[in-house]
């Protein structure tokens, strides 16, 4: 059987690129990748943004509260200061003189119990010593009446002078880096009032302490600033002070308190700045912003993460599940294909989604319906071959010569010329249009010319049993009829109808157009049927009982077969009135008279 | 309500971010599956019905692939990296120059994150060797956690240099602080231009005394490239100016002062009179000025010398030793350990660096700016 599709129609079917594209497991993959990483993105930007913003104000709020904590402490010390430097100054105008013994072991005493204080002194306006404590020697070349905690303190007698670092090089033994306090102290010696100063230097132990240990973040620092910028603590303060480290220190002057960023190194830092109470110093707080920062960085590079997995996910899911649809479908475009190279005898079944399995379903019923039609068609050729057979049977009729040859021997013998003439020329049209050069359909004329021969012939063997008349209407004596369908019809009628009847028989054969269909009509004064036999007849188109003709069968299946279920033979009887055959086929011109 | 929500939050999130650190923990088994789907696909004509079968599976290990691909580059997978192991070897545990060498190294230790171990010979600086320091750092070698990066202060410009070279040979670069070395493999020499220093404690010595003067250099007799480079820089001013006599006189006596001062009095007792005297070195200073104070010729013989320890500051604040030049120790060892540090990360570090030289006199010891060089910061 040759392919119903060409082979042009064959390639689309093919996996070219472009039908690559929109094939199901592309279309599947895209969309699910599209919706998922819409969706992860979004979640992700939003979580992201709402985590790390909550972690920036609280790392700001921590900052800034850890910076007002360290702000608390160092004025709390620094007031711890200013009451010792009140007791100191209380014992000392209490004490009647002032290198009195027992007023050195109060002294002593109230600084003892501080080793964050370095020294006590006190000294004349111009410079010279009158106590120290711890009591050391005063160096020479001290040049102290020019430091500023000299000059000041004499300045504002009663204001507490508070010094950034510097080197205290009074008492000989040691060079340490001191914060000093003075004030001007009034004292009498010798019964004179003398102006002084009263000195306490303080290391910076404590203040270290305070600060050393505070970490804003991983490498955030703080630091203490005074009133003019000079930087009085600073984890780093060598490395500032030998210029290996700078630090903004001017932007800090300009605050008094709160928050700015500016960049050191190239790295962005935020500084908190909070002042501590009146002393014009104020903690800086430092922390780098990479830092507070790196919770988003983190989160979005988990995001990240999290977006391909998800895409790795939906990949593999939607891969799993369009192979899952599309693989039932390619095996049903396979047998599709396989029907189409004309393989009719696939057992079509795809399991699957519900609709391919319709899909399967439907097509396996088409399938079957193609395969029946064509059973039938193949039983109908079949028929056709076998029924033309018998009409070329019927064409040389051997028991009708036989016959029709015994009575023209005995008209011979009785010396019936005339009817021996007569019989043999109607003997040789009769074949003469039963043959007609084999064709199947013949014009009406010609079937009628037909049966009229065989008629004649009848008539003559059975002496005047019956007499006949054929009525044409004009207008179908040229349309076409399949050939030898009267003469059986009026075999039957001759056979069956007529041969056992008393009285003379009549056979009217009729042809007209009726409803725009050819109608030839056989019709009989015989015997009739009953009207069970009629429906054996009619259900059967039983053979005839003498099964020597072409029997009725043959005709009504030719007509059917030649033109369909709409046309065909119809029996109408009625016992002892007669029978009426009715042939009906599509009225047909010659189209190309040969 | 709100607080549950944060709960939940903190719940979810430090679950989340554990994922992150158990793949940073299974990141070797999980580098290796990659190449595992490599061999899979090299073996694919041996296994053609894998992939003809389930071109699903194929289909799968191609977004896996990729996940694990870009497991690597994450931004939170990022190693903290295992702080740098540096080793200091100093010339004496010994001495405020050393401590303050061992301050600023730990600083820069501190601030870059580097595992520091600061060696030196337990003897004072005169009397320790080459050899001291070499038996520390063959410990240290041996340890169980050898130095990445070694930062020397070598005695002996040449003593030192096998050792080093098959140091810098076995891959650990070698910094010199303080003292170079005869070396072209040495990384980086970071200290004073010894030479410039004498220069200036020439012409500061020359501004107290006039052009017309007698001038003793006392020195200790050991071959130190840091006095030897100073005395060079002191003859290069002094013996240009016509007026200037110099007698030089090395002492034996390594362990304290008392060599210098008796050499000093020695010296004057032979010559007569100086109006100045340099000491090459702290110590010598102090001997110097002990007999200069006995004799209570302070102020009228000039001393110039170098470095900046209490004594000397006593001594110059105490009018006795009139200017000194000063180093700077502390920028040597912070330098040191950063370079070494660097160098370790790839970085290119100076061959030279100059840690600078200050002239320090009773007039300008306690200016602000002064105070900061002379003395250390003590946290």
């Amino acid at each position: 059987m040759k392919p119903l599709v060409p082979p042009s129609l064959k390639r689309l079917a093919g996996w070219s690129e472009h039908s690559r594209l929109r094939s199901i497991p592309f279309i599947f993959s895209m969309s699910l990748t599209v919706i998922t990483l819409t969706f992860v993105v979004f979640v992700g930007v939003v979580l992201t943004n709402k985590f790390s913003s909550t972690a920036e104000k609280n790392a700001y709020l921590g900052t800034q509260q850890l910076v007002d904590q360290i702000t608390n402490n160092i004025g709390q010390y620094l007031e711890a200061l200013e009451e010792i430097f009140g007791a100191a100054e209380k014992e000392m105008a209490a004490s009647p003189s002032i290198t009195d013994a027992a007023l050195t072991e109060k002294l002593a005493t109230i600084i003892g119990t501080r080793r964050d204080i370095v020294s006590l002194a006190l000294f004349t306006k111009d410079g010279d010593l009158v106590t120290s404590l711890p009591y050391t020697e005063l160096r020479k070349n001290t040049g102290l009446t020019d430091q500023s905690w000299f000059g000041l303190a004499l300045e504002h007698p009663d204001h507490l002078t508070l010094t950034p670092p510097h080197i205290q090089n009074l008492f000989k033994g040691q060079y340490p880096w001191v914060v000093s306090m003075s004030k001007g102290f009034t004292f009498t010696r010798n019964g004179k009032e003398v102006k002084g100063v009263l000195l306490i230097d303080t290391n910076f132990s404590r203040i270290d302490e305070l600060c050393r240990n505070i970490v804003l973040g991983r490498k955030g620092y703080v630091f203490l600033l005074d009133a003019v910028g000079n930087v009085v603590y600073h984890p780093q303060q060598q490395l500032l002070y030998l210029g290996l480290k700078s630090e903004n220190t001017e932007q800090a002057i300009n605050y008094s308190y709160g928050r700015y960023t500016d960049t050191l190194d190239g790295q962005k830092r935020l500084i908190t700045i909070s002042p501590i109470r009146d002393t014009g110093w104020k903690v800086v707080g430092v922390s780098y912003l990479n830092e507070i920062f790196t919770a988003r960085r983190e989160l979005s590079g988990f995001i990240f993460a999290l977006l391909l997995l998800f895409v790795a996910l939906i990949l593999a899911i939607s891969a799993y599940l369009s192979a899952k649809i599309s693989k039932p479908m390619k095996r049903l475009e396979k047998s599709m294909r396989l029907v189409e190279k004309g393989d009719f005898n696939q057992n079509v079944h795809v399991d699957g989604a519900y609709e391919v399995e319709q899909l399967s379903n439907r097509f396996g019923t088409m399938l079957s319906r193609i395969r029946e039609l064509m059973e039938q068609n193949a039983r109908d050729q079949e028929t056709k071959r076998r029924n033309e057979l018998e009409v070329l049977q019927a064409q040389i009729n051997p028991h009708f010569l036989y016959n029709t040859l015994n009575s023209v021997v005995r008209m011979a013998g009785s010396g019936r010329n005339d009817e021996v003439v007569t019989t043999i020329t109607s003997l040789s049209k009769f074949f003469r249009i039963s043959l007609s050069k084999g064709k199947t359909v013949i014009p009406v004329s010609d079937e009628l010319e037909h049966v009229r021969h065989y008629l004649i012939i009848q008539q003559l063997r059975f002496r005047g049993k019956f007499v006949f008349d054929i009525q044409a209407e004009e207008a179908v004596s040229d349309a076409l009829t399949l050939k030898l369908v009267l003469q059986p019809i009026v075999e039957n009628a001759i056979h069956h109808g007529i041969e056992y009847l008393t009285e003379e028989g009549r056979i009217l054969i009729t042809a007209g157009a009726e409803a725009g269909d050819l109608v030839l009509r056989v019709s009989d004064n015989g015997v009739g049927m009953d009207p069970e036999r009629l429906s054996a007849v009619r259900s059967s188109t039983a053979e005839s009982a003498t099964g020597s003709g072409v029997g009725i069968r043959n005709v009504a299946e030719r007509i059917r077969l030649a033109y369909g279920d709409a046309y065909g033979l119809w029996i109408d009887s009625e016992l002892e009135v007669g029978t009426t055959v009715t042939l009906r086929m599509p009225l047909v011109k010659e189209a190309n008279p040969k | 309500m709100k607080r549950r929500r944060k709960l939940l939050e903190n719940g979810v999130r430090s679950r989340l971010f554990r994922l992150p650190a158990l793949l940073q923990r299974m990141r070797p088994q999980l580098l290796r599956l990659p190449q595992l789907s490599a061999l899979l696909q090299r073996m694919r004509p041996q296994l053609p019905r894998l992939s003809a079968r389930r071109p699903a599976r194929t289909l799968l290990l191609l977004p896996l692939a990729l996940l694990l691909a870009s497991c690597s580059s994450f931004p939170f997978a990022k190693r903290e990296e295992a702080p740098a192991r540096i080793a200091l070897i100093a010339k004496s545990q010994q001495g405020v120059y050393w401590s303050t060498v061992r301050m600023g190294a730990e600083a820069a230790a501190k601030e870059f994150g580097v595992e520091l171990q600061i060696l030196a010979p337990a003897k004072k600086e005169e009397v320790s060797t080459a050899s001291d320091q070499e038996a520390l750092l063959q410990e240290v070698m041996l340890g169980p956690h050898p130095p990445q990066a070694l930062v020397l202060a070598p005695i002996g410009y040449e003593d030192w240099k096998e050792r080093a070279e098959q140091a810098v040979r076995d891959g650990i670069p070698v910094l010199t602080i303080d003292s170079p070395l005869n070396s072209s493999k040495v990384l980086s020499a970071i200290g004073t231009n010894q030479f410039a220093a004498g220069q200036k404690a020439a012409k500061k010595m020359l501004e107290l005394t006039g052009k017309e003067a007698r001038i003793a250099i006392i020195r200790f007799s050991r071959e130190d490239r840091n006095a030897t480079e100073r005395k060079r820089g002191i003859l290069d001013v002094l013996s240009k100016v016509p007026g200037v006599q110099i007698v030089e006189k090395s002492y034996e006596e390594a362990d304290s002062a008392t060599g210098a001062e008796k050499l000093t009095r020695r010296v004057m007792e032979l010559y007569g009179q100086f109006d100045g005297i340099l000491a090459l070195n702290a110590i010598a200073s102090t001997g110097v000025a002990a007999e200069i104070e006995r004799q209570k010729l302070e102020g009228r013989v000039k001393i110039v010398t170098f470095d900046n320890t209490p004594e000397e500051l006593e001594l110059l604040q105490a009018g006795i030793i009139q200017a000194t030049v000063i180093q700077n120790p502390f920028t040597m060892g912070y330098f040191g350990v950063k370079y070494a540090q660097e160098a370790l990360n790839g970085k290119k570090v100076e061959e030279s660096v100059d840690t600078g030289t200050y002239v320090i006199d009773l007039e300008n010891m306690f200016w602000k700016e002064n105070q900061k060089r002379l003395f250390p910061f003590v946290q």
